[in-house]
């Protein structure tokens, strides 16, 4: 009887391996994009609902860890008011600075894109910053590869799948995310990719371009719907890869991509 | 019908709770496997053919709704609630004490298992962090701690009977 038993559960965990595992070697992506679809248009309104409680209980309990540090904290702000009121009328001048290396770097300015905003409703639940989901879909005009900005024009990653309500975003620090990218300062191209959620990296920069730690990293707008000029982030160190042949660099994120609750899609440029 | 639409109902939202609620909660640091110790939990105090379609539905639901590969995650928990099942029957199904520490010790080694599988069918590769396995365990345990007494207080509606140790 038990080895009657034994082989009846093997023949379920035999037949339920080998359908997932057909599932996944032949990964039917358009046959169950309808079923992917049906799945969202259901979860919308329950992962919009729980991700806005997830973060008011986490905003809640920054504030009650925090609430012995008021006092401290009070003084402090008191202080930085007045140095940040003596930098106010510095900042005037940096500002017209700025806008002027801007231009002279053709980054992006901020009204060059029709906008989407679009609220963050869920991300990877492994920790690793791969993706997030956000409450624009295909009715609100998101398609896949469009830009997902945030405020400054700070790249974060580009959308991959499309649902009705809803859409996902790969991160730039998605193993699989690719895009062109290149140095501010010297101008040196190369391809940022991601470190499976740990960070970035640009790689296949030419033994003669200089790149130094520091520079900044932005889009260079080669192929695809990325345009150029997007920042993306800083070189944090330099390599070269085990074969010589080329420079990379450890590129640090200009934002941390787990703290997110709003971003922009660029629908197309003006 | 009523229980296993019910059932259905918990992997739904256990599904939610782990994509958007505890990721928001915990600001993507680190995340729960809620799905996976639901999965383990009820695989401890049941059968394997009585829990082996509900963990492969499970799999496919958070497939679905993480958007990768449809089939990862239900491989995975197919073959945890297999091994958790089987150590159950095996070896401690005699032990009338100590059932809360075998639970938590499935969830330590299903987490593990998890891990390893899952990180090997996504990226054919096992390149991963201990640090950021280390903490999903302790993470997994909390969670466990705490439906392991839900489940334990709420045994009709997640669909266990003890006496029969069946799937309602």
């Amino acid at each position: 009887m038990p080895k009657k038993l034994l082989t009846s559960k093997l023949i379920k965990l035999i037949l339920a391996i080998a359908i997932c595992l057909a599932l996944i070697l032949f990964n039917p992506k358009n046959f169950f994009a309808p079923v992917r679809g049906f799945f969202f248009a259901l979860a919308y309104p329950f992962q919009k609902t729980f991700y806005f409680s997830g973060q008011a209980m986490h905003n809640f309990s920054s504030v009650l860890f925090s609430i012995g540090d008021y006092k401290k904290e009070n003084e402090k702000l008191i202080r930085e008011n007045n140095e940040l009121l003596a930098k106010l009328a510095n900042l005037e001048d940096q500002k017209k600075e700025n806008d002027e290396l801007r231009r002279q770097l053709e980054l992006s300015p901020r009204d060059k894109y029709e906008l989407e905003s679009s609220l963050i409703i869920g991300q990877d639940q492994r920790g690793s910053g791969s993706w997030i989901m956000i409450d624009r879909g295909r009715s609100d005009g998101i398609a896949e590869g469009m830009p997902v900005i945030v405020y400054d024009g700070i790249l974060v990653g580009k959308i991959s799948e499309v649902y009705e309500k809803s859409s996902k975003a790969l991160l730039l620090s998605d193993s699989s995310s690719s895009i062109n990218a290149s140095d501010v300062q010297t101008s040196a191209k190369g391809i940022l990719t991601g470190e499976y959620g740990l960070g970035l990296m640009l790689g296949m920069v030419e033994q003669t371009d200089i790149i130094k730690v520091g520079d900044d990293i932005i889009t260079s707008g080669l192929g695809g719907l990325m345009p150029r000029g997007l920042l993306i982030g800083k070189i944090e160190q330099i390599s070269n890869t085990p074969d010589k042949l080329f420079q990379q660099a450890v590129v640090r994120p200009k934002i941390k991509y787990s703290d997110l609750n709003v971003v922009f899609v660029i629908k197309q440029m003006k | 019908m009523a229980s296993k639409i019910r059932i259905l109902i918990i992997i739904f939202l256990a599904v939610i709770l782990e994509t958007s609620f505890f990721p928001a909660l915990f600001a993507g640091v680190i995340v729960p496997d809620v799905v996976l110790v639901l999965i383990i939990l009820w695989s401890s105090r049941k059968k394997f053919e009585d829990i082996w379609l509900w963990a492969f539905f499970a799999g496919f639901f958070l497939d679905l709704a993480i958007s990768q590969k449809i089939g990862i995650n239900a491989i995975s928990f197919v073959i945890i609630s297999f091994v958790a099942s089987f150590l159950r029957e095996r070896f401690f199904i005699a032990q009338r004490t100590g059932a809360f520490a075998i639970a938590l010790t499935l969830v330590v080694g299903g987490t593990i298992l998890n891990w390893f599988l899952i990180n090997f069918l996504t990226n054919f590769s096992m390149n991963f962090s201990w640090k950021l396995l280390v903490m999903k365990i302790a993470s997994n345990l909390a969670v466990a701690i705490f439906m392991y007494f839900l489940i334990a207080r709420y045994k009709r509606v997640f669909g266990i009977s003890e006496s029969k140790l069946i799937m309602k």
